[in-house]
């Protein structure tokens, strides 16, 4: 089995892991800045200072749950790019700990976790690396930041609110 | 480097900035006119400028509508846009000047709900600055969305 890549696995305080391709990992910082914004979706409720602009902080257990750890003492800055050409815009993710690099092989393929099964979230995974004999999906960025996630998961939120009422 | 001019509204010690040109008057508290005085239902009271009775509205850090003044606020601005008006109680008013080299970002997609009267954000000396307009702020407080 031959190297194919190597990719940075990212763990928030709540436990989630995720991969991302090593060049979308630009930094990992400490104790930065971070400052809460009013009226921002749960799992982005903040911004930092970085390179000169404000980047969204987004809570990655937060996608799923209402109820998580807020931890920011870690950040993750992740790179992406919405088109081919267009300048690299970043995103920080808040994590549990330092982000750490492993080598993924081209056989390490594996079913979507049950956790991403909803149309919602079923866009976030790329593929699925096993890792410690976990799967632990590889994330697209440019979804994770995107529009059409922050929609899907407001109409979840009202659709589960018209549900309990 | 181009200079940006706005009004900073203080509320709870947060920042917030509107366009010069849409903080149309400054009155003091003390003026606010209770309902029964106005005979009108809107906001927390009103106060007259222009002619014009403008209902009073008070928010929290968080942008989120009172429905008491808190006794640190001390001023109410008059605030102006598109044939609509209101007026937005606050600890301190105060005209402030960036200079384009600050981070002055639009809030990213990704953050924004269309609830939300926060347009932008600026970090200035270690402060973030809510950045909103009269006609959003307008909408925000009188139809609860901007």
């Amino acid at each position: 089995v031959g190297v194919a890549a190597q990719a940075w696995i990212l763990t928030d305080s709540a436990g989630y892991s995720i991969a991302v391709a090593e060049v979308e990992m630009t930094e990992y910082l400490i104790g930065s800045t971070v400052m809460a914004v009013p009226f921002t979706p749960d799992y982005c409720p903040s911004v930092m200072p970085w390179r000169g602009r404000l980047l969204p902080v987004m809570h990655y257990s937060l996608l799923f749950e209402s109820f998580s750890p807020r931890e920011q003492q870690h950040i993750g800055v992740l790179a992406y790019q919405v088109h081919p050409g267009e300048p690299l815009r970043h995103v920080a993710l808040a994590l549990g700990h330092a982000p750490y690099r492993i080598a993924v092989t081209e056989q390490e393929s594996e079913a979507l976790p049950e956790l991403y099964a909803e149309p919602a979230y079923r866009p976030l995974v790329r593929s699925v690396l096993r890792h410690n004999g976990e799967p632990v999906p590889v994330i697209d960025v440019n979804y994770l930041v995107s529009i059409a996630l922050r929609d899907s998961l407001l109409e979840k939120t009202l659709t589960e609110l018209h549900a309990v009422s | 480097m181009s200079r940006l001019d706005f009004a900073n509204l203080t509320i709870d010690g947060q920042s917030l900035l509107l366009p010069q040109s849409d903080v149309r008057h400054i009155e003091l508290i003390d003026n606010i006119l209770s309902h029964e005085q106005d005979n009108s239902g809107t906001g927390l009271g009103v106060v007259e400028h222009d002619h014009r009775h403008w209902p009073v509205f008070s928010l929290n850090r968080e942008l989120s509508p009172l429905v008491k003044l808190p006794e640190q606020r001390r001023l109410v601005a008059c605030i102006a846009a598109d044939q609509h008006y209101l007026a937005l109680a606050c600890d301190m008013v105060t005209t402030i000047q960036f200079d384009s080299e600050y981070i002055f970002d639009a809030l990213p997609e990704m953050m924004r709900i269309k609830e939300s009267p926060i347009q932008a954000l600026l970090y200035a000396d270690e402060t973030l600055h809510y950045i909103s307009g009269g006609k959003p702020l307008i909408d925000f407080l009188l139809n609860g969305e901007a």
